[in-house]
């Protein structure tokens, strides 16, 4: 005989309303292990579909997000390879103001030595230099300059000389340096000098320097030296920076030696194309990476290609930055739009008119009573906005 | 691609960054190139944006009227406050559809479309808050 349980109406609502719990506890538990408000299409056919919707668009902006992603990563890497070329650049503009300094101090100190070695200015030439010295007439010519000639008597001292080798022009400069014991004459690289003298004994090439009679450049020999190192150096710093810009690719798009790079930016597969700028020695206007810095015209005409290259990477980081900028809203933007898909697909239920509608209200009574929430107008929207009242 | 514009009288519109009233007879002509244009019904300020979609429409009309998405980039955190804050409220297949569909539009440098989609925003806002079921009206 089976034992039949009789149960009072009252128990019998109980009962249901605990069925009817459970069902709604397991429900709840599942939405809240998935994250989902809707789970299965059996749930809500409207919502399971829409929010499924969502997700996928969510996932299409990702691929969108991931595109963006790279191209920041490739401007990133362009930026720092341009920061990196414009120490190189500064670094050989500063090697070829260093050859400037040095090149316009380059002296000539071939003459002999002077036989007394406690002469000073006022010593007698011909007292200093006893074995070389003779009396006689010098003629100087600077550059393509006036042909100038003094005569050099027993009594004139080394200081009468200075003078009247300074005399000649403004660019030469004569010195007698003690610790050596011979007469320097300073002059602007590149500049040529010319001294002859009438004696037999060639004053000029043994107290003086040079070869009597024929033309000597400054700047490529004697201590200039120092300037052929400095042009040496020079020259690793351009092969340097062609070689910086072959390195600066990121996943093969080098934006610095002329690739461009095409972004989709939204779904409707409008891009941005980024243009590429050629970075390297040619690209930044130098004329070659080999230089010459015999003369001070052909340093200058570096120091002039140096300050312009640096001119160019200005102008192509500002250009990389914009871009940069462009794409960094666009990204926080689709992250944020995804964001919203994805809450957007959480939160999906089936319209409850009542529940919805006070929703709403509420929220409009909080944003009525909220102080800035809508005080992101900017003053020039604001000051437009201000004559439709 | 020029626009035919034609305003009424004494009506006043927002032309790129210029805000223009008509005289006392109404007017026809031409806009050539693509600017930002508001007509004054079209034009919410902040004393009218009064209600949650009312916001988000006035976000979306002053990201318009900044030009592009790049240039709108201080207010797109207000822009997604005010749409989660919709969402949370309101999360109808409809109105889901609708926000989503106003930040599609803005990514895709639609921002006229943009706008147009708030106001359907607040069509639907008005629906709900009057106690019409949106299932029923379609």
């Amino acid at each position: 005989m089976a034992a039949t349980v009789n149960l009072s109406a009252s128990i019998r609502t109980n009962l249901l309303a605990l069925q009817n719990t459970n069902i709604l506890f397991s429900r709840t538990s599942e939405r809240l292990s998935t994250g989902l408000r809707v789970n299965s299409a059996l749930d809500g056919a409207s919502p399971f579909f829409a929010a499924r919707n969502l997700n996928n668009r969510a996932a299409d902006f990702t691929g969108l997000k991931d595109g963006i992603g790279q191209a920041i990563s490739t401007l990133k890497t362009a930026d720092k390879g341009i920061e990196a070329l414009t120490t190189l650049v500064e670094q050989a503009k500063s090697l070829a103001d260093q050859a400037k300094e040095a090149s316009t101090q380059v002296s000539q100190t071939s003459g002999a030595s002077a036989s007394t070695t406690d002469a000073t200015g006022s010593t007698a030439l011909s007292v200093a230099f006893t074995a070389n010295f003779t009396e006689g007439t010098i003629t100087i010519q600077v550059d393509s300059g006036a042909v100038l000639s003094f005569a050099i008597f027993t009594t004139t001292t080394i200081d009468g000389l200075i003078t009247k080798l300074e005399n000649i022009d403004s660019g030469l400069n004569a010195t007698y340096n003690s610790t050596t014991d011979k007469l320097e004459l300073i002059a602007t690289a590149g500049s040529t000098v010319t001294i002859t003298d009438d004696s037999s004994t060639a004053f000029s090439a043994n107290i003086i320097g040079g070869t009597s009679g024929s033309a000597t450049t400054f700047g490529s020999t004697g201590s200039g030296s120092s300037v052929s190192s400095l042009e040496a150096d020079y020259e690793k710093v351009l092969t340097e920076i062609n070689q910086l810009v072959l390195d600066t690719s990121y996943k093969g798009i080098n934006l610095l030696n002329g690739n461009n790079l095409t972004v989709n930016v939204n779904e409707t597969n409008a891009t941005l194309t980024i243009s590429g700028k050629t970075l390297n020695v040619t690209g930044l206007g130098f004329t070659a990476t080999t230089v010459n810095f015999s003369t001070s015209g052909q340093i200058d005409s570096s120091i002039t290609e140096a300050k312009a290259a640096l001119t160019s990477l200005r102008d192509a980081a500002s250009s990389f930055s914009t871009d940069l900028s462009l794409l960094q809203a666009r990204d926080s933007f689709t992250t944020d739009l995804i964001n919203t898909l994805q809450t957007g697909a959480g939160l999906l239920v089936d319209a409850n008119l009542e529940e919805e509608s006070a929703n709403l209200l509420a929220l409009q009574t909080r944003q009525a009573l909220g102080t800035s929430s809508l005080a992101f107008a900017s003053q020039a929207q604001q000051s437009v906005l201000q004559l439709f009242r | 691609m020029s626009l035919r514009l034609k305003i009424k009288p004494n009506e006043k519109i927002i032309i790129g960054n210029t805000v223009i009233e008509n005289g006392q007879k109404s007017a026809s002509f031409l806009v050539h190139n693509k600017t930002t244009i508001l007509r004054e019904k079209d034009i919410l300020t902040e004393e009218t944006a009064d209600s949650p979609a009312k916001r988000i429409y006035f976000a979306v009309q002053l990201m318009y009227m900044a030009g592009n998405l790049e240039a709108s980039k201080s207010l797109h955190s207000s822009f997604f406050a005010l749409t989660s804050d919709f969402m949370t409220a309101c999360p109808t297949p409809e109105a889901i559809e609708l926000l989503t569909e106003i930040g599609d539009k803005i990514l895709a440098d639609d921002l006229y479309g943009a706008l147009k989609t708030s106001r359907k925003l607040i069509a639907y806002e008005k629906k709900v808050m009057d106690g019409f079921s949106p299932e029923k009206e379609e």
